[in-house]
């Protein structure tokens, strides 16, 4: 009876490990995020990065073409790998009263090919978090979290 | 012995045509073109969910229930997505899956075009209800619409064939 409970613990432990597997930082189980959500990672400095601030990215949906597009994108991956995404995203820093304030309107490029979130200021690893500055030193650990409980009440 | 009726109402298209009707002859290629596109758009999409395990997993019910989260908890799509597609996921993916590959058939090979088309645009229809709303289904479904409104299996496709060999049936129409 053994190795029939062998097989069966391994039946059992093989699926739980696959679905255990990380999703990248900000997408969704079919790649990027869906085109009508948002995402939110917040980055924090690793002890000794004194002079680094905390950042709060907030990426945004798509817009109406850029949804349009999606259909073509759709067809294209068929045939060619995937091509980054680039979606309007607002930088928060922590503001004076505890809160978070927006500093940044720019654009995020996302990338499911070399697993990066590339912003004006630096580039995230979607495989860890690890957060870097644009000379590509890791200065921090990036989440996701749910950003709309962590900007209630503060100013945006 | 079957026997087949010349179709009247609704001549074939042929590239001849060009020189005596151009802008008509355009008007066919640039609707026959979308269909063949959108009919390898839904067959792939039927092609995915088959490889990712729609129809005997829980494929559905789990994007479902991640859906909810990223949904206004009062809207619509939420009641929709937890009293009637969760509950049912398993008829329902069956019908996505096996609906979306004979929408995608139909449209490539102007097999029942017309009623291809209305299905594709159910399930248009269907994914913006159900939470997965964006402005793509909005050009799509006019797509969809396109093919509902012209004869384009007539065009170019076995509707005409059929048409011929059952005249009057309304899936060749």
């Amino acid at each position: 009876m053994r190795p029939l409970a062998l097989v069966c613990l391994l039946i059992l432990l093989v699926p739980a490990g696959l679905r255990a597997e990380p999703r990248p930082l900000l997408s969704s189980p079919y790649g990027e995020l869906c085109t009508t959500c948002e995402g939110y990672a917040l980055c924090e400095p690793d002890a000794g990065q004194g002079d680094v601030q905390a950042l709060l990215l907030h990426v945004q949906s798509l817009n109406f073409w850029q949804q349009v597009g999606t259909i073509w994108s759709w067809l294209r991956h068929l045939f060619a790998p995937v091509r980054p995404e680039t979606r309007t995203t607002v930088l928060y820093r922590p503001a004076d009263d505890g809160g978070w304030t927006p500093v940044e309107e720019t654009r995020a490029v996302l990338d499911m090919g070399t697993q990066r979130i590339d912003y004006p200021g630096g580039w995230i690893d979607r495989r860890d978090g690890a957060w870097h500055d644009t000379g590509d030193r890791r200065i921090g650990h990036c989440v996701a979290v749910n950003g709309r409980e962590l900007l209630s009440g503060s100013n945006e | 012995m079957s026997t087949t009726v010349p179709l009247s109402d609704v001549d074939p298209f042929r590239w001849s045509n060009f020189r005596t009707q151009p802008f008509r002859s355009l008007g066919r290629v640039f609707v026959l073109f979308n269909r063949w596109v959108f009919g390898l758009f839904y067959l792939f999409a039927a092609i995915n969910k088959f490889r990712g395990g729609y129809l005997f997993t829980d494929r559905l019910k789990v994007t479902l229930e991640q859906r909810v989260p990223e949904l206004d908890p009062g809207s619509f799509a939420v009641t929709f997505i937890e009293v009637f597609a969760v509950p049912f996921y398993v008829p329902i993916s069956w019908m996505i899956a096996w609906g979306e590959l004979a929408a995608g058939v139909g449209l490539l090979l102007g097999l029942c075009t017309r009623w291809a088309a209305a299905a594709a645009l159910f399930f248009i229809v269907m994914f913006g209800i159900g939470g997965f709303y964006d402005a793509s289904l909005i050009v799509l479904g006019a797509i969809a619409l396109m093919f509902i409104l012209t004869p384009s299996g007539r065009w170019m496709g076995l509707d005409r064939r059929l048409a011929q060999r059952y005249p009057g049936n309304i899936l060749f129409r």
